[in-house]
């Protein structure tokens, strides 16, 4: 499990490398359009190969790792912060405050998967910034129920208990005393979570709901669908990239996991 | 009895909420909703007619008030597109959405459980690390990239299945392998670490004392117990099969519902969309229930603990 853990760290900074330098690297631009050329297969001036356009599949995909990357992280950092902040309220002051989160909570996880972000997205309409409303706010959920559960056992502990009688005032306790203790469960989940936001993001992109002036990977995927006889490359390099980096995550976020809960599973 | 009454009476605030949820999702299209599904060149009557249809003309109190009352009365709306009730719309995509999912379903608990249990009989070795590798794997290809590498093999090279739409047995084949490989890896997961734990119950070693053989333990007596847990992952995943859907009917032009909604948003179709999106949310929470209840009902441990 060690190796698969190092194998995940490896590929996601290789993924940051690539989605950092990548477009620089490339003497392309995402648009640059050769309609002669379209459709070809990989060779040595296009190691990817080439779209319907003639456009260098490379650099769209080193563009797409920005976009797919930023937007990921993004809307996970949100669905942390808010769902550390809400859990962590509801936990803490329980009665009709916890009552109503969590009413809210399970009308969230009424909408299975992906279809909260793909109904947000659809209204909303595409582009980056409400991409990443939608994968927000479908994220939260998650960290919230589990900052909660959480919550509701380390309140009951002494240290805690101790600061109460002490007469700390609420924002003290919960910054100092229980957030921290609550941390290492939700960087497991944040790490399931970019590998879950990542698949969330490229799978709107691959609908059509996400950024429509900048190539996504999702996107120039669902692209090359039409062309799978006779380029398959197009579909296939930006899938691998996808792939790759849920798994680096996954990889990531099963040690972690075994780490601090041995023996535990699912 | 009353934990049946409280699990039921729950459903009534959930369901509330998601219908809720749904009748403000056209409020949150940037600018006129009218303007949007119309298109800036229609005709003014053809807006007056559509936002007097829509209810979008009168309070937004009022429209909330009727959209609750008619969603009681089953009544969706109209589509815009096809000129139909949403409801009966729905009704004719539902069932091939709902055997896509039973099918992918059947095709995950096979190809799940066996090495599930062969990896917690042989924990540690070779096989259980490289079941949790492929796991791992199944759990990190999107559909929308396996989907179209089946098909770029098994349909476009070697010509055995169809490559889209749904005609017969051959047409669940890919489709269904799509939907259900993410599941498969869940499956196996679950299994594995259920078994194991099983494995080193007190009960289990008295029954290899017996001198049974090992197999008539792991079948007759560990994966009974066993599969209480990958049962249940196997109901409240049956949802999540729903949502995945939606990308492998893209995908393969498949007659269901998640199909259906993805063509209602890109027609601005926003009455179907809203309507597919509320019949998704609301089998999911009802399957989920049926689930919970009947899990209750099979092992009595979980209502004495409640």
């Amino acid at each position: 499990m060690r190796k698969l853990f190092i194998t995940g760290v490896v590929i996601v900074l290789l993924m940051i490398l690539f989605a950092v330098f990548g477009p620089l690297l490339s003497p392309y631009s995402p648009y640059e359009i050769h309609l002669d050329q379209g459709l070809r297969g990989p060779s040595l001036a296009h190691p990817m190969g080439q779209d319907k356009l003639g456009r260098d599949i490379f650099t769209m995909v080193a563009y797409g790792a920005r976009v797919s990357l930023t937007i990921s992280t993004t809307a996970v950092a949100i669905s942390f912060i808010a769902g550390i902040l809400i859990g962590g309220i509801s936990g803490y002051v329980g009665g009709i405050v916890d009552e109503l989160i969590m009413r809210l909570i399970d009308i969230l996880l009424a909408f299975p998967g992906i279809l909260l972000a793909i109904a947000l997205a659809a209204f909303l309409g595409p582009g980056m910034k409400n991409i990443i409303i939608a994968l927000s706010a479908m994220g939260w959920v998650g960290y919230a129920r589990l900052v909660r559960g959480q919550v509701l056992s380390i309140r009951e502990r002494e240290f805690v208990q101790a600061a109460i009688a002490e007469g700390l005032p609420l924002w003290r306790i919960l910054y100092i005393h229980i957030i921290p203790e609550t941390l290492p469960p939700v960087i497991v989940q944040a790490t399931f979570g970019m590998a879950g936001t990542i698949l969330a993001e490229s799978s709107l992109s691959f609908l059509g709901l996400g950024p429509q002036d900048i190539p996504s990977w999702g996107r120039i995927l669902s692209d090359g669908i039409d062309f799978l006889r006779e380029a398959p490359h197009i579909s296939i390099f930006p899938g691998i990239m996808i792939m790759l980096t849920v798994m680096a995550f996954n990889f990531i976020g099963d040690w972690l996991q075994e780490k601090i809960q041995p023996g535990g599973g699912e | 009895m009353r934990f049946l009454v409280r699990r039921v009476l729950l459903l009534i605030p959930t369901i509330w909420g998601v219908v809720t949820l749904v009748f403000f999702l056209i409020h949150l299209t940037p600018g006129d909703p009218v303007e949007i599904m119309l298109g800036e060149n229609a005709v003014q009557a053809d807006r007056v007619a559509l936002r007097h249809q829509l209810g979008l003309d009168k309070p937004l109190y009022r429209q909330y008030v009727d959209y609750l009352n008619r969603v009681v009365h089953l009544d969706l709306g109209r589509s815009i597109f096809y000129k139909e009730k949403v409801m009966k719309i729905i009704e004719e995509r539902f069932p091939a959405t709902f055997t896509l999912a039973l099918v992918s379903m059947i095709v995950a608990i096979l190809i799940a459980i066996p090495p599930g249990i062969y990896a917690a009989v042989k924990q540690f070795s070779f096989w259980d690390n490289l079941t949790a590798v492929i796991s791992l794997l199944g759990v990190s290809i999107p559909n929308f990239f396996l989907g179209p590498v089946l098909i770029l093999f098994f349909s476009l090279k070697l010509g055995w299945f169809p490559v889209s739409g749904k005609s017969g047995f051959a047409s669940y084949v890919l489709p269904s392998i799509t939907l259900g490989t993410a599941l498969a890896a869940i499956l196996t997961r679950i299994t594995r670490s259920s078994l194991t734990g099983v494995l080193k119950e007190a009960y289990i070693t008295t029954a290899r004392a017996k001198g049974l053989p090992e197999f008539r333990v792991i079948v007759k007596h560990a994966l009974r117990n066993a599969m209480i847990p990958v049962v249940t992952i196997m109901g409240l995943q049956f949802g999540a099969l729903l949502s995945g859907a939606i990308i492998t009917e893209t995908i393969f032009s498949w007659p269901g519902i998640g199909r259906l909604l993805i063509d209602a948003i890109n027609t601005r179709d926003y009455p179907l969309v809203q309507g597919t999106v509320l019949v998704i949310a609301l089998t999911y929470v009802i399957v989920n229930t049926l689930v919970d209840i009947t899990y209750t009902i099979i092992d009595p441990r979980v209502r004495l603990e409640k």
